[in-house]
């Protein structure tokens, strides 16, 4: 008794020693620290670098990549580098693509058509097979079957190294927390960075055509994989491995037979979203000659065949629908059915029906002499489509006039205004906003981001420098977060108190955030005119479903019993919306903004492909113009715009420790 | 057998400066401030006959789950020595240790640890499946162990459709399924409502009856304790404060804390004859055996008016009770005079 009251004595004296410390809102010793900071960083870009920027803080990266692309254009059949390193890979990554087309059309259209429908029905079941088989003679009917199983195969390429590399690194990481560190870095940048980027420098090692389509690929898909593997092992209860350890198991058995089956929805998972950001970086490496489906919306946007656009489009939303359910999975009750009524041996008949299936319909179609997709069943969305686009030029003007109102009234103004301002003004400014967000490591961040982009200042593009293209691009960013943040999150909230209503456009959710964010360009062609506002709808509708599950989560995740409180204290509905739901969905939402100002700022710099001009143009230029140089500055641009915007908006939710898959 | 000397379990960094240093006897939250460690179990030393049941019960936090996870190393003791049947256990490679695990120890675990991707049959099967026992044999074993703890037609059945109950038979099951000399019990019936965990004592009691194991048996409930062991140690903060018969605890708690806990049980059950008994007396009217529950004496002495003689099981009269020492054996507080 009397040890327990002495420290409990202690406790006491303890706790009176050492005050709990008050958490002041407002320091004004560290608050004149970070203005005084600011001034100071200010003043000397002003004062050092000036306005325009000095002529020696020009990092000539244009010039010198021209220089390596020149050099490379000579050298590159006799460098050791290339003639041992990339070209022999280049080759390689050629022939994987280059017999994956042979083998599927070796099995023809038969063929696929019976392995997509059977791989859904084993992994996801029977309405995910009939999906796979009504979507694979969809692509077939609108005449596009060849240039979707080039798609395919870019695809099932990528896809393959992406798990090979993937799944063993996210199992490391899983052990490792040592290795997870190292890399959380690099990997946050791989998934922050739009795709679009990785394509010039992959260019610039391994030429155009397919591989650095699937380098890029890879790339990107990557984090995800290794993520969302490493996820799974690590939420393998401890218990459960506790009890192979118990009985003898070896590290293997125990990967084998405890970590790799309890994962496995989570593998599912990743299995999913590699294949989705794969599928959604394959379409745009038409740009650098991958071809395929991409090739098809590409040549359709430049020539304004909003009509062949829409054909080809449907076909890639065709594509990521089809793999999405096919790779989804069961639900845990069906598995469950499923699972028991799977004896070993129903399962061995199974494989070797299947299989025999397959077989015996590809040489029937073989002797049918099948090959790709008949030409004699099609059907064409081409001509009602153009037919509607041209209705919709006519009769709905107010559409253009809304669009020229967005950009003579909003976007021009307010980009001129950033112009105009002394770009130390700016600098200064975003570097304060990153300090009132973030403290000192977001401003630092911000600060040395905005110096790279004011290094890069060749200016060979026509609508002036690189500085000039980071405003407009900048101006066209936040006004679609604006408004996809105005329209997602009311949305959201109503979609988190009810329930019949999140029910009724999960589906419409779910089918929005699998689409690649290239074929949210072509519908907006035909309502609007090429400029930047198309690309500004398109990023916007691109990132809504995000904006709103997120808000919808935030507003569901609130305890009940919380909610129950405050109505036993009598709030009405409108005040537990205000008082209780909305606070603690805040920490969500603001996870909402920074997911969704990603999401936006991916598809505005693919929209210089329709005129939106500024960095994505540059880019577009660099890849498609042999302009490299300027390309890959506007790439760096790209990078240091999205650092500065994704470090603000971390931090505004930084404290919620959750960060979602960047679903592209 | 299990023998263990000078066990300790010391979690935080430098842990091993900790042991047997005077930091080690201050209370936990001081040695914490002190060190940054925890010492979950300090300098515990037991053996556990061939086919002993050892139960050590202790309250929440005592070490006592850090202590059975001792035996087989799935937590690494800080020092000390772990021997069972003789061999050195810390001294063993990871090889070695996980064909001891395979073979000749099992546990039970408090939240059942069944796989629940596997079914009844196959979680079973686990321990077999894992030394590379092929699969018609290890299901056939399993099959058998299936019906060993009365659990006929649940083999197909996944753990999530299973009761609490039938779920921790099948990890009884499991356990029985490598045939291993010793069991090993973690709290296995804490999750279990009181009836049922009343039905998996009796079907541990009759296992054990029948299948002479080796056992060491974790529980926080004292009643759970006297019930199965016939050895019980008593732990707090990391160290044993008694170790003792069911009756010896019972009848003479070692401090304050002990006896705290043993006040509510009912002593009937536990104090035999021999523990309460007078010498011999003369005029027995009545015999009972020295193993007799006292409260199967009560009819015995309500019958008679003089003393009952008290035998030893090889026949000698070694004592005698009646009312008056029942009836005190019984009260909570000692009869004055």
């Amino acid at each position: 008794m009397t040890t327990a009251l002495v420290s409990h004595g202690r406790a006491v004296v303890d706790l009176g020693a050492d005050p709990p410390r008050t958490r002041g809102r407002i320091d004004p010793l560290r608050v004149a620290i970070a203005v005084g900071a600011l001034v100071v960083f200010t003043a000397v870009l002003a004062i050092v670098w000036g306005d325009p920027t000095a002529g020696w803080w020009d990092f000539g990266i244009s010039q010198w990549v021209d220089h390596v692309k020149d050099w490379l254009i000579l050298n590159r059949s006799d460098n050791w580098a290339f003639v041992d390193g990339f070209t022999p890979v280049a080759h390689f990554l050629n022939n994987l693509v280059q017999w994956t087309v042979d083998g599927l059309n070796f099995v023809t259209w038969v063929g696929v058509l019976a392995a997509a429908t059977l791989v859904a029905l084993r992994v996801s079941g029977w309405s995910a097979a009939l999906i796979a088989a009504a979507g694979t003679v969809l692509i077939g009917v609108l005449q596009l079957w060849d240039s979707a199983m080039l798609t395919v195969a870019l695809i099932l390429v990528s896809v393959v190294i992406a798990f090979a590399l993937g799944i063993p690194l996210g199992i490391l990481s899983a052990r490792r927390s040592g290795f997870e560190r190292a890399t959380k870095v690099g990997l946050d940048a791989m998934q922050v960075l739009p795709a679009f980027c990785y394509l010039l420098p992959m260019v610039l090692l391994f030429d155009i055509g397919y591989p650095p389509a699937i380098i890029a690929t890879v790339v990107f898909a990557l984090p995800a994989t290794i993520r969302l593997t490493a996820h799974g092992i690590r939420g393998v209860p401890a218990s459960a491995v506790e009890v192979g350890t118990a009985f003898g198991a070896d590290s293997r058995q125990t990967l084998r037979k405890i970590e790799l089956p309890l994962a496995r929805p989570a593998l599912l998972l990743a299995v999913n979203q590699t294949v989705n950001l794969a599928l959604g970086v394959v379409v745009i490496a038409a740009l650098v000659g991958a071809g395929g489906l991409g090739q098809d919306v590409l040549t359709a946007l430049q020539h304004v065949d909003v009509g062949a656009g829409f054909q080809a489009g449907l076909a890639i939303v065709t594509i990521a629908i089809v793999v999405d359910r096919m790779s989804r999975g069961r639900t845990q009750t069906a598995a469950r059915a499923y699972q028991k009524a799977r004896t070993p041996e129903r399962a061995r008949a199974e494989l070797i029906a299947g299989v025999v299936l397959i077989v015996v319909l590809v040489i029937g179609a073989k002797i049918a002499s099948a090959g790709s997709f008949p030409t004699s069943v099609h059907w064409s969305i081409v001509g009602p489509v153009n037919d509607v686009v041209d209705w919709i030029r006519e009769s709905l003007g107010w559409l253009s006039s809304l669009s020229d109102f967005v950009v003579t009234d909003i976007l021009t103004p307010m980009r001129d205004f950033l112009t105009d301002l002394p770009w130390w003004g700016v600098a200064g400014g975003l570097t304060a906003i990153g300090w009132i967000s973030g403290g000192r490591r977001v401003a630092i961040a911000c600060a040395v981001a905005l110096l790279v982009i004011a290094g890069l200042q060749t200016t060979q593009s026509d609508s002036g420098s690189i500085w000039f293209d980071t405003m407009d691009t900048l101006t066209q960013v936040t006004i679609a977060v604006l408004l996809s943040v105005l329209i997602a999150i009311p949305i959201g909230v109503v979609a988190g108190l009810s329930e019949r209503f999140l029910t009724g456009i999960r589906p419409l959710l779910d089918a929005m955030q699998v689409l690649p964010a290239f074929v949210y360009l072509v519908p907006v062609i035909a309502l609007f005119n090429p400029g930047r506002f198309p690309g500004i709808v398109a990023s916007l509708v691109y990132a809504l479903p995000l904006g709103i599950r997120l808000t919808a989560l935030g507003i569901r995740d609130v305890p009940p019993t919380t909610i129950e409180a405050a109505q036993a204290m009598g709030a009405t509905r409108v005040q537990v919306l205000v008082k209780v739901q909305m606070p603690q969905a805040w920490r969500s939402i603001l996870l909402g903004v920074n997911q969704t100002i990603l999401m936006v700022f991916s598809v505005v710099v693919i929209a210089g492909l329709i005129g939106g001009g500024a960095l994505g143009l540059d880019v577009v230029y660099g890849l498609s113009k042999g302009q490299l140089g300027l390309g890959i500055e506007a790439g760096i641009a790209i990078v240091a715009l999205a650092v500065v915007l994704d470090r603000i908006t971390q931090a505004w939710g930084a404290s919620s420790g959750r960060r979602t898959p960047h679903a592209g | 057998m299990i023998s263990c000397r000078g066990v300790w379990k010391v979690f935080g960094p430098k842990a091993e400066r900790v042991v047997g240093s005077p930091d080690a006897d201050l209370p936990r939250a001081e040695l914490e401030a002190r060190t940054g460690c925890v010492a979950a179990v300090r300098d515990v030393s037991f053996d556990v006959p061939e086919g002993g049941v050892f139960v050590v019960m202790g309250l929440s936090g005592s070490g006592k789950s850090t202590l059975i996870r001792c035996f087989s190393r799935l937590i690494e003791p800080t020092a000390g020595e772990v021997r069972i049947d003789g061999q050195d256990v810390l001294g063993l490679n990871a090889g070695e240790l996980r064909e001891l695990r395979r073979t000749r120890l099992s546990m039970v675990f408090q939240n059942f640890g069944l796989l629940p991707h596997r079914r009844a049959l196959d979680n079973i099967a686990f321990g077999l499946e894992v030394q590379g026992m092929g699969k018609e044999d290890r299901l056939a074993r399993a099959t058998e162990m299936l019906d060993l703890v009365g659990l006929g037609s649940v083999g197909e059945s996944y753990p999530d459709e299973l009761s609490g109950g039938m779920q921790q038979r099948v990890g009884l099951a499991r356990a029985l399924a490598n045939d291993p000399a010793i069991l090993l019990f973690d709290e296995p019936f804490s999750a279990l409502d009181p009836l049922i965990r009343r039905d998996m004592q009796d079907e541990v009691v009759r296992l054990q009856r029948e299948l002479k194991k080796t056992v060491v048996f974790i529980t926080h409930d004292l009643a759970e304790a006297l019930k199965v062991g016939d050895r019980i140690a008593i732990m707090r903060d990391g160290r044993f404060v008694q170790v003792g018969t069911p009756e010896e605890v019972v009848s003479a708690p070692a401090d304050d804390y002990v006896r705290d806990f043993v006040r509510d049980v009912p002593r009937g059950r536990v104090l035999t004859a021999r523990a309460i008994m007078n010498p011999v007396a003369e005029g027995a009217t009545a015999r009972v055996y020295a193993a007799t529950k006292v409260s199967d004496l009560v009819p015995v002495v309500a019958a008679t008016d003089g003393p009952v003689a008290v035998y030893d099981d090889d026949g000698t009269v070694c004592g005698s009770v009646d009312r008056v020492c029942v009836l005190d054996s019984l009260a909570d507080v000692p009869v004055p005079g």
